[in-house]
């Protein structure tokens, strides 16, 4: 099944470097429409102002409000608990990936990682929840 | 103590240098590698519109433009490495600032806990109880279920 390319996208990450690489690669698979947020407040004020997104990604390890709160945030909300939620992270503690699929992750990417990955994640995420 | 502090600011200040130098860089770098890719792009369709006269040349420069593209998104991928060690650089200065409250201000220095996130396993004794790659973090998402 294809996946739709024209999806809204929130990339969260503290660092810039990150973002940007992320959205070139997401660019390279085809989609343009992204939002950015620099930590789980910030992503959590876009989600509510775009009112929620077709898809996030998001690193772990943020100030103010990490990945694993926002995405806790998320599932919480009646509104926007079904969103396709990804972590990319350089968390990789065996603790942190149970607690990650037990708050209700779609995927999750150790850094670094390689576009091939990404590719694979997105395509197995929509996959599943039959897009 | 008035002198401690001072290194341990100094230190800090460094490490920021550090920090904020790499990150001009890496944006260079960044920009640079998109300006690249986008030339690739636009060559592909310069090629497009000849592929008639000339297939082998075309095919053989297509191939060629594949491969640039590959190695262009991969100068992309290795910049991650101003994240994994900005994490780690950031860490280290909240630590010179815990050691400084507990050593010039007697304050009981904070731990971290796992949800606030550990960061990149800098530290060989970091490794133990981690997902050693993608693979692993897999199966162990497979585990449950994921």
């Amino acid at each position: 099944m294809a996946i739709n390319r024209d999806m809204r996208i929130l990339v969260v990450d503290d660092f810039s470097t990150m973002r940007r690489i992320v959205k070139n690669l997401l660019k390279e698979l085809g989609f343009s429409n992204f939002d950015e947020a620099e930590d789980g407040v910030q992503a959590w004020a876009a989600v509510e102002a775009a009112g929620g997104y077709d898809f996030i990604v998001s690193d772990w390890n943020m100030p103010n409000m990490t990945g694993i709160d926002f995405l806790r945030k998320v599932r919480a909300d009646a509104r926007f608990k079904d969103t396709p939620f990804l972590l990319i992270t350089a968390e990789a503690k065996r603790s942190q990936i149970f607690e990650a699929a037990e708050a209700g992750v779609n995927g999750y990417i150790v850094k670094p990682f390689t576009a091939a990955t990404l590719n694979e994640k997105i395509q197995k995420i929509f996959e599943r929840i039959g897009n | 103590m008035d002198q401690s502090q001072n290194v341990l600011a100094d230190m800090k200040e460094r490490l920021n240098y550090v920090l904020s130098t790499k990150e001009t860089a890496v944006q260079q770098t960044l920009a640079l590698t998109e300006e690249s890719l986008a030339i690739v792009d636009t060559l592909r369709a310069v090629l497009q519109s000849v592929a008639d006269s000339n297939i082998e040349v075309f095919s053989q420069s297509a191939a060629m433009l594949d491969d640039m593209q590959q190695r262009l998104t991969n100068i992309l991928m290795t910049q991650g490495y101003q994240d994994l060690t900005g994490q780690v650089l950031k860490r280290v200065m909240e630590e010179l600032d815990m050691v400084a409250d507990v050593s010039i201000k007697h304050a009981t220095p904070k731990t971290v806990n796992g949800s606030e996130g550990f960061g990149p396993a800098a530290l060989s004794s970091e490794k133990a109880g981690r997902a050693a790659s993608q693979d692993d973090v897999d199966d162990l998402l497979a585990q449950m279920g994921l």
